[in-house]
């Protein structure tokens, strides 16, 4: 998806707390339980505000939902919305519910995706991150038409570096990643599939994996099942983040600004919610069991109640003579 | 006009019937796949969770999810959007009335192949008591009443969210459904909770009470349907009506027996020409095993379009006679 991005890229250097080696990424999970819970939809929370679905994001920094922070003040770099119809725009950050974050509003049915773009100079080094977020709007009532157009990835051709979630060919608005499911991502430098990056994934309990792209951009995960809670306790809605990190460093020497550096380190970060999968708690043996239980025991009666009804002919003989 | 009329009047309705089932069978299960979408609000089973083929929705599970929300946002701006369903609810109904259940339910049609395949094996079909069908008519009430507090009930806080579509989880068409286009995904009991478990285990328990149910009974599940129910509260501006003169009835009793739902009133009552009952499926057969000419009619805003007669009656049994004939 070729787009003007208008991009003025930033020269200063991560605010103090943040080190340069730090990934930065999106996070919807509210940073602070005390501001109440958003409401559930088929996107992840969000806020409803006069019928207006709006989505909360706060910027992380770390590696991982296990090591990483909320922010509390601003990031250097500009903050792009690339809406439901492909409109691109400047988005302003700033406090959301007492952490560094965004709240935009998302009106039309389809992926929102969030860009923060922000480069630095560090030790010769031209360090440039992108964090993306990639948000669903569905509401049932809104229909169901027209799915496998408006569930399609965007992405942009001015991003330095992009990962890109690619879809299942059977995904829909009420699709959800599962334990065990195969997660594709495709990552695109300045829109070209990029070969060779390394591509790291981050889940909520701290598991971790580190594969390479292939010569076709590709590198694909399969989600680890880490959520083992009683019985009694167990949510089929259980939201877990992940963190997908890709770097690929370049030598292309050069200068910005005032600053010369050797190489460059692209890096660039997706965040996603994957849950049980139906495959962990849904038995196709016992409900084919209750099925026939229920079909063989209802033609049974029927028919013992048919035979108790039958009374066998019976000749009565009469002996008239008697 | 008048050889049109008797050419509708003669027609053979087990095959006109027959047909247009299957059409409305293939729009709604199928329609999917050639992009044909009727909206959420249909008053008939196509079911929603037929995700790929359903060429609509049918309204009841919308419905349960409206009622499911907040009791703030459901009475503020979002009761608006329940409001709006139930009129496109009662627009689609008011044209067919409850001729929706006897021609394009793909759960009723479901049933009636099952009762052909009970007659081409000669197993006889069972009939209700009298007092057994005045109780069961009321279950259908029940499940309704109980379709609209459940969920209001979770909207309130006061029940669990997994029983957010109650009547869903136990309708066999969830289940069957989506079969006719490979999905067999709700043929499973969900074990993520106590609530789920026990919902999803009643939905396969009553799966298999519909297909032998309907094995033995004429169109078993409609007794309790709650949409029938629904359909009841809303028939009386509808456009297609049944009618009766009770002066050219007989009382011969042939449109009693050939009813599928067992409705005696439509043989007893002479005086209230507006015969329909909250059990009637609008399936016309009363009409064309009627002997007597004009005592049943069908008509479309106030216009008949179909109505017994002597000639008609006498086509379609020398018919059935001659098929019973050939078939041995």
């Amino acid at each position: 998806m070729k787009k003007n991005l208008f991009v003025l890229w930033m020269t200063l250097s991560l605010p103090p707390g943040i080190s340069h080696a730090a990934s930065l990424w999106w996070s919807e999970t509210m940073p602070h339980a005390e501001h109440g819970t958003s409401q559930h939809s088929h996107g992840g929370p969000v806020e409803i505000r006069r019928g207006i679905y709006h989505k909360n994001l706060w910027l992380r920094a770390g590696d991982g939902p296990v090591d990483s922070s909320y922010l509390d003040q601003a990031v250097p770099g500009k903050v792009f919305l690339l809406d439901a119809k492909g409109e691109m725009s400047e988005v302003k950050a700033g406090n959301v519910h007492g952490s560094y974050g965004i709240n935009f509003a998302m009106p039309d049915e389809g992926f929102y995706n969030l860009y923060l773009v922000n480069e630095n100079v560090t030790d010769s080094v031209r360090n440039i991150i992108v964090a993306k977020s990639e948000s669903l709007k569905h509401s049932c009532r809104e229909g169901h038409d027209h799915v496998k157009n408006l569930i399609q990835p965007n992405h942009l051709d001015d991003i330095p570096l992009e990962i890109v979630r690619e879809r299942s060919d059977d995904e829909n608005f009420h699709s959800l990643i599962g334990f065990g499911d195969t997660v594709r991502f495709l990552v695109l430098r300045n829109g070209k599939p990029q070969a060779g990056a390394s591509v790291t994934i981050h889940t909520t309990h701290g598991w971790r994996n580190t594969v390479s792209t292939d010569d076709s951009g590709h590198a694909s995960f399969m989600m680890i099942r880490d959520y083992y809670p009683p019985w009694h306790e167990f949510e089929r809605r259980h939201r877990q983040d992940y963190v997908v990190q890709a770097v690929y460093t370049a030598n292309d020497a050069g200068g910005s600004g005032q600053l010369e550096y050797r190489k460059t380190r692209y890096e660039a970060t997706l965040n996603g919610s994957y849950y049980p999968s139906p495959r962990d708690y849904r038995s196709y043996a016992y409900g084919l069991l209750l099925g026939t239980f229920a079909l063989v025991f209802t033609g049974v009666a029927v028919y013992l109640y048919r035979r108790r009804r039958q009374h066998r002919f019976q000749e009565i003989r009469f002996d008239e003579k008697a | 006009m008048k050889r049109l009329r008797d050419a509708v009047n003669g027609v053979d309705l087990r095959r006109f019937r027959f047909w247009l089932q299957l059409l409305f069978f293939v729009l709604l299960v199928y329609g999917g796949y050639f992009a044909i979408n009727l909206g959420q609000s249909l008053p008939t089973f196509a079911c929603g969770f037929n995700d790929a083929g359903r060429g609509g929705i049918c309204y009841l599970l919308p419905l349960q999810h409206q009622l499911a929300m907040s009791w703030k946002t459901l009475f503020g701006w979002a009761g608006l959007m329940v409001v709006q369903g139930f009129l496109f609810f009662a627009l689609w109904f008011l044209v067919l009335n409850k001729a929706w259940c006897g021609y394009a339910c793909p759960l009723g049609t479901l049933q009636d192949w099952i009762t052909s395949l009970r007659t081409r094996l000669g197993i006889r079909y069972s009939r209700y008591s009298e007092g057994q069908f005045r109780r069961l008519s009321l279950i259908k009430y029940l499940l309704l009443a109980l379709t609209i507090l459940i969920p209001l009930g979770i909207g309130g806080a006061l029940l669990p969210h997994d029983m957010g579509t109650p009547f869903c989880d136990i309708c066999p068409g969830r289940m069957i459904i989506p079969m006719f286009t490979g999905d067999f995904s709700q043929l499973t009991i969900d074990f993520s909770n106590k609530t789920t478990m026990v919902m999803t285990a009643l939905g396969m328990l009553v799966t298999g009470l519909f297909l032998a149910g309907a094995f033995f009974k004429k169109r078993f599940f409609c007794f309790f349907c709650p949409m029938s129910a629904l359909h009841y509260l809303l028939s009386k501006p509808a456009l297609l009506k049944l009618k009766k003169d009770g002066a050219k009835c007989t009382r011969c009793g042939d449109c009693y027996r050939v009813c599928d739902m067992e409705i005696r009133e439509i043989a007893d009552e002479v005086k209230e020409p507006r015969i329909m009952q909250d059990d009637c499926i609008l399936c016309l057969k009363c009409v064309a095993h009627c002997p007597e000419q004009g005592a049943l009619k069908a008509t479309f805003a106030g216009i008949p379009i179909f109505e017994s007669t002597e000639q008609g009656f006498i086509k379609r049994m020398t018919k059935g006679h001659n098929d019973e004939h050939n078939a041995q």
